[in-house]
């Protein structure tokens, strides 16, 4: 280790092995800080990548030149694509891994990586000089300057665990926490809120009776998340581990009979947890005690890995004591003599909240300084390393000094996860939903490289190997746009049950040979046309009549008569600088956000002054 | 901030029956009423009516009556109000106005001014304080009373009976497309219940339409061949409020333009007598003209003369575009013309010609006309003469029910014309989500849904976006 280098990464999650590898191939000298070299990028919740959203944003950080995507490929032992009869755009690809795999395939590739030192050390503080990050210090007392530093740790922060009635300080089962972090945050002048997630009991393999419940296979033949893996760039073959079976099972009136009488030994219902949990729920006594009229909940069994002797049952996050999880796993169909080799837990961390950082995640309050990853409030792996690599290339970028990489929320799901955590912040652990979307029609996993490998390229992620393919690919989907339309196939194709293929087959002669990527595109490209144009309109109209309307830096909320002390204090703290995002925050009133608009135009009610009255 | 001025104002019309109202509505309130009623104690009980006596300014009493007091915030407008009850004589409350805006902290309350208060206190939302703006310039009897109802949050409730259902729809559809495991089944019966909104959408557009009526007042135009009888039956129409004419002409010096009140409604009458009658004009120009104008009128009244054949009618009526057309006979004076009621036996084939019902793509918002509707006016052409007035009243009355499309102004629910472009882009989409139900994928139908909801929070104030996810949240169990 050296004691001075360009950028500085704390924490080897995911959000932290995506940003050293960015800062790293971006030709920076880089510095990746865990507590322990062979925890970097343990999965340390469930064993899978992707899923609705989550798909999506792998694809999205793999076209801009992420790993995340390609080490599942690797160490994937479960392809399915979600949602495939419900339109192109809700499409999803979640690959089950092999967990030790995943951490194998994905630290192979770090203590690879030229120009990334890993070191093994605990920071203790961040240290900024005038309003500039300058360097960290270490646990014993070493000091490391550079000239950019990410914060990637995760939920280690004052972290503490609950089974039951006890409590262990440590981010992750069998590691510590990091401890002198926070008070070396809000010195700096950042505040900090604190969390709370869970994770399900690992099950021992062959307790469980398999035979007795619903098998679920993977797809076949797999889709891969990575292009690379897709195209056949990288080395190894896919698929790459033995295909594993995995098997549904549900709760009975049993298990929610269990969970509601020992509610009471519950940190989640003792207010032993002080973090905010989450609209979703964090636990299956939270789901029994919200949803009391559902019979029953499924319960997805994941073998960890081909070879591996745990399952993880997907659907029982709990943090009950270890005698009530063993008692209620064993009123599951399938579980009946099952053992436990590790109980679940809840951990309780702090995060800092996003809107102290700029829309590069660099922190408002210091120069230099980036948060990435659930350190930011998020929860997900995929959310976590979207941020990561993120926040590296525009670390890498701001060293090097060039231009910000600027995304739009209409190029990527990840755009609009950055964009809504540094404007609206978070109050619950913050996941990504298409949903979230306004452009979801546009934003598909079947064209995240069309959209996002030539941002990669420009910052020098993405070969032009793989860029000049993409080009190539997009030539090829405008090209037989044009000519369908020119053709009058267009509006053939635009019926539902005219398929791309069905077209070719009848009109043989002369009929292009295409690439089934390309004709997946066009195909979608074709029949969304109409659709996409509206909700393009709708987006713009939106951003026309309220993000056009600029609130003065310092308009006094306090002043606006009849607005709450809770409504005055949120725009305070949020300071939106259009009448557009302060529709946007959370919690805001209809009530409270016509007063601010009155306020703007006061004394104009009846002319209706603002653009956001021009609609007349 | 200084303090605000103190409001007084009549709340009953100055002619009404047995009781009349004075309000107060400002901090000097209760020291002006107890100016006006000296018995009421000086911490009078809130919402308490004591029996007192008015007084005027030597302290002799001029009435009897009921006396309010309603302490801020917990009032109307969310300031000190105090409501003095009088018996109605107009004279004595005039009175009382008069001596109470005798005191230096009060002023009259302008129009609408009252509400304005209620709104800038929070005590009522966006779309009734809306209509308040549009109170303010309305500028007929109807956009009053409209307004009026449009306070009452007539619209804030037919809106939310919209938007309930219409965000249960979109929870359901999204939690499918986002947690496929956890929500299966839950678009189950997506086409009635998108089919069902969608009609909704579509009356609550049909009586923004007639909103729009109320509010700019309608505008109608009279259109034919020269010698028809235009400009007689223009000039009738207008009768009394002659005076009325706009003696500045359209921009065009082309088509003459008079605004008059009917049955409350302000009505502007357009006669493009001069169109083709200017000399040395061409022809061609004129019909452009035309065109032009009847576009953008929401009826025309096309007059012929008698002898006019079924050919020259439907020629005419084709230069009405998508705009509702009003056949009317002219001249019918003119002898021999009687025995010619029907001149014009149905000159419109079948689905062509003036159902304005597609003009909603066009981003107008005529209110439709069914074909039933249209269908009574259209067989027989109405028989009036300007000169003799024959025929004028059950004109003018056919002319106010196409209109209304049968409705009555009350029933209108007032928007401003921000809240009806909303409006209408919340049934476009609608209409585009009941396509894709048959001809697209789920992620489409519920990306309709969630513009039209967009849309429809324009209105409600409601963003779409987040109150989603409390929704998702709500109605399916996500977890880990």
């Amino acid at each position: 280790m050296k004691h001075r280098y360009d950028v500085i990464v704390v924490g080897l999650g995911h959000a932290g092995c995506e940003a050293a590898l960015a800062c790293a191939r971006m030709g920076l000298s880089t510095l990746g800080l865990t507590l322990k070299r062979e925890r970097a990028a343990v999965m340390s919740c469930n064993p899978a990548v992707g899923g609705t959203a989550k798909g999506h944003l792998v694809r999205e950080l793999d076209a801009l030149g992420g790993e995340m995507g390609r080490a599942a490929d690797l160490s994937g032992t479960h392809f399915k694509t979600l949602n495939a009869s419900k339109g192109p755009a809700v499409q999803a690809t979640r690959v089950l891994c092999d967990r030790e795999a995943y951490a194998r395939t994905m630290q192979s590739v770090l203590w690879a990586q030229p120009n990334l030192t890993v070191h093994e050390a605990e920071v203790s503080s961040v240290v900024a000089e005038g309003g500039r990050v300058a360097g960290v210090v270490l646990g014993d007392g070493t000091q490391v300057a550079a000239s950019a530093v990410l914060l990637t740790t995760g939920t280690f922060l004052q972290a503490l665990m609950h089974v039951g009635e006890k409590k262990e300080v440590g981010g992750r089962l069998g590691d510590e926490a990091a401890k002198g972090l926070s008070d070396s945050l809000r010195s700096l002048g950042f505040s900090l809120g604190r969390f709370k997630t869970g994770t399900p009991a690992r099950l021992l393999r062959d307790s469980i009776d398999w035979a007795s419940i619903e098998p679920q296979h993977g797809d076949f033949p797999p889709r891969p998340l990575s292009l690379r893996t897709r195209w056949g760039l990288g080395d190894g073959p896919f698929p790459n581990q033995p295909a594993v079976t995995c098997a549904l099972t549900y709760t009975t009136a049993e298990t929610h009979r269990i969970l509601r009488d020992n509610l009471h030994r519950s940190p989640l219902f003792q207010g032993e947890i002080v973090g905010r949990g989450p609209r979703y729920c964090p636990s299956l006594e939270d789901k029994v005690v919200r949803f009391s009229a559902r019979e029953r909940h499924l319960v997805f069994l994941e073998p960890e890995g081909p070879d591996s002797p745990l399952v993880y049952p997907a659907g029982l996050s709990t943090s009950m004591p270890a005698e009530v999880q063993l008692e209620f796993l064993r009123t599951l169909p399938g579980l009946r003599k099952v053992e436990v080799a590790r109980f679940g837990y809840a951990v309780e961390y702090d995060y800092a909240p996003p809107t102290q950082l700029k829309e590069t995640l660099e922190t408002k309050q210091v120069e230099g300084l980036y948060f990435a990853g659930q350190l930011n409030g998020t929860s997900g792996y995929e959310e976590a390393a979207f941020q990561g690599l993120f926040a590296g290339i525009q670390a890498g970028l701001k060293v090097k000094g060039e231009p910000a990489l600027v995304l739009g929320r209409d190029e990527a799901h990840g755009a609009v996860l950055v964009d809504e955590l540094v404007t609206k912040g978070v109050d619950e652990p913050f996941r990504m939903f298409t949903s979230r979307s306004e452009h979801r029609l546009k934003l598909r996993e079947g064209n995240a490289e069309l959209r996002l490998a030539r941002h990669g390229a420009r910052v020098g992620l993405v070969s032009r190997e793989v860029l000049e393919r993409v080009e190539e690919k997009r030539r090829a989907v405008t090209e037989e746009v044009a000519r369908l339309k020119r053709t009058g196939l267009a509006a053939r194709l635009k019926r539902p049950e005219v398929t791309y293929a069905a077209l070719a087959a009848e009109k043989a002669e002369g009929w292009p040979a295409l690439s089934e990527e390309v004709v997946e595109e066009v195909d979608v490209e074709v029949k969304y046309e109409g659709y996409i144009v509206m909700a393009e309109r709708a987006a713009a109209r939106e951003a026309e009549a309220w993000d056009g309307w600029r609130i003065p830096g310092d308009f006094a909320y306090a002043g606006v008569r009849g607005l709450s002390a809770e409504a005055v204090e949120k725009l305070e703290k949020v300071r939106p600088a259009t009448v557009g995002q302060a529709r946007r925050i959370p919690g805001l009133t209809p009530a409270a956000f016509s007063l601010v608009l009155v306020a703007l135009k006061r004394g104009g009610l009846g002319s209706e002054s603002g653009p956001g009255g021009s609609g007349s | 901030m200084s303090s605000p001025a103190t409001l007084a104002a009549l709340a009953t019309a100055p002619t009404a029956g047995a009781v009349g109202i004075l309000r107060l509505s400002g901090p000097a309130s209760l020291e002006v009423g107890r100016m006006l009623a000296p018995g009421v104690p000086a911490s009078p009980t809130p919402r308490h009516a004591y029996l007192a006596s008015f007084v005027d300014s030597s302290g002799a009493a001029l009435d009897e009556g009921l006396f309010l007091f309603f302490r801020a915030p917990h009032s109307f407008t969310g300031e000190d109000v105090v409501e003095l009850q009088a018996h109605g004589s107009p004279r004595l409350l005039r009175m009382l106005l008069a001596r109470a805006l005798e005191h230096p902290a009060v002023r009259h309350a302008g129009p609408g001014e009252f509400t304005r208060r209620a709104f800038l206190h929070g005590r009522i939302d966006l779309t009734r304080a809306e209509a308040v703006a549009d109170l303010v310039a309305a500028d007929s009897e109807a956009a009053v009373r409209a307004a009026a109802a449009g306070l009452a949050g007539a619209l804030a409730a037919r809106v939310r009976g919209l938007e309930e259902p219409l965000r249960s729809l979109h929870a359901d559809l999204e939690g499918v497309l986002n947690f496929p495991e956890e929500a299966e089944g839950a678009d189950a019966g997506m086409e009635a219940r998108v089919s069902e909104l969608r009609s909704t959408a579509d009356s609550l557009l049909a009586e923004v339409g007639r909103g729009r009526l109320v509010r700019r007042g309608a505008r109608v135009a009279l259109y034919g061949p020269v010698n028809a009888g235009k400009s007689t039956l223009f000039n009738r129409l207008l009768g009394e409020q002659r005076a009325l004419v706009d003696e500045e002409p359209g921009t065009t010096r082309d088509v003459l333009e008079a605004r008059v009140e009917w049955e409350g409604l302000g009505v502007v009458l357009l006669d493009t007598a001069g169109l083709r009658e200017a000399p040395g004009r061409v022809e061609a120009l004129g019909i452009a003209r035309t065109r032009e104008v009847l576009a953008a009128v929401d009826l025309a009244v096309l007059v012929l003369p008698p002898e006019a054949s079924g050919d020259e009618a439907q020629r005419w009526l084709r230069d009405a575009g998508a705009t509702p057309v009003l056949l009317v006979a002219g001249k019918c004076d003119v002898r021999g013309s009687r025995e010619r009621a029907d001149p014009h036996p149905d000159p419109l084939p079948e689905g062509e010609g003036i159902d304005s019902g597609s003009t909603r793509d066009a981003g107008t918002l005529t209110p439709s006309l069914s074909r039933g509707e249209r269908g009574s006016g259209r067989g027989s052409a109405l028989a009036v003469s300007g000169l003799t007035g024959e025929g004028v009243e059950s004109l003018r009355s056919q002319m106010l029910s196409r209109l209304w499309g049968g409705g009555a102004p009350s029933a209108v629910a007032l928007v401003s014309e921000r809240h009806a472009d909303a409006l209408r882009r919340t049934a476009d989409a609608l209409s585009r989500a009941e396509r894709a139900c048959r001809f697209s994928t789920l992620e489409v139908v519920s990306g309709e849904v969630g513009l039209a909801l967009e849309s429809l929070g324009e209105v409600s104030g409601t963003s779409a976006s987040e109150a989603l996810l409390d929704a998702i949240f709500q109605r399916f169990c996500i977890g880990k």
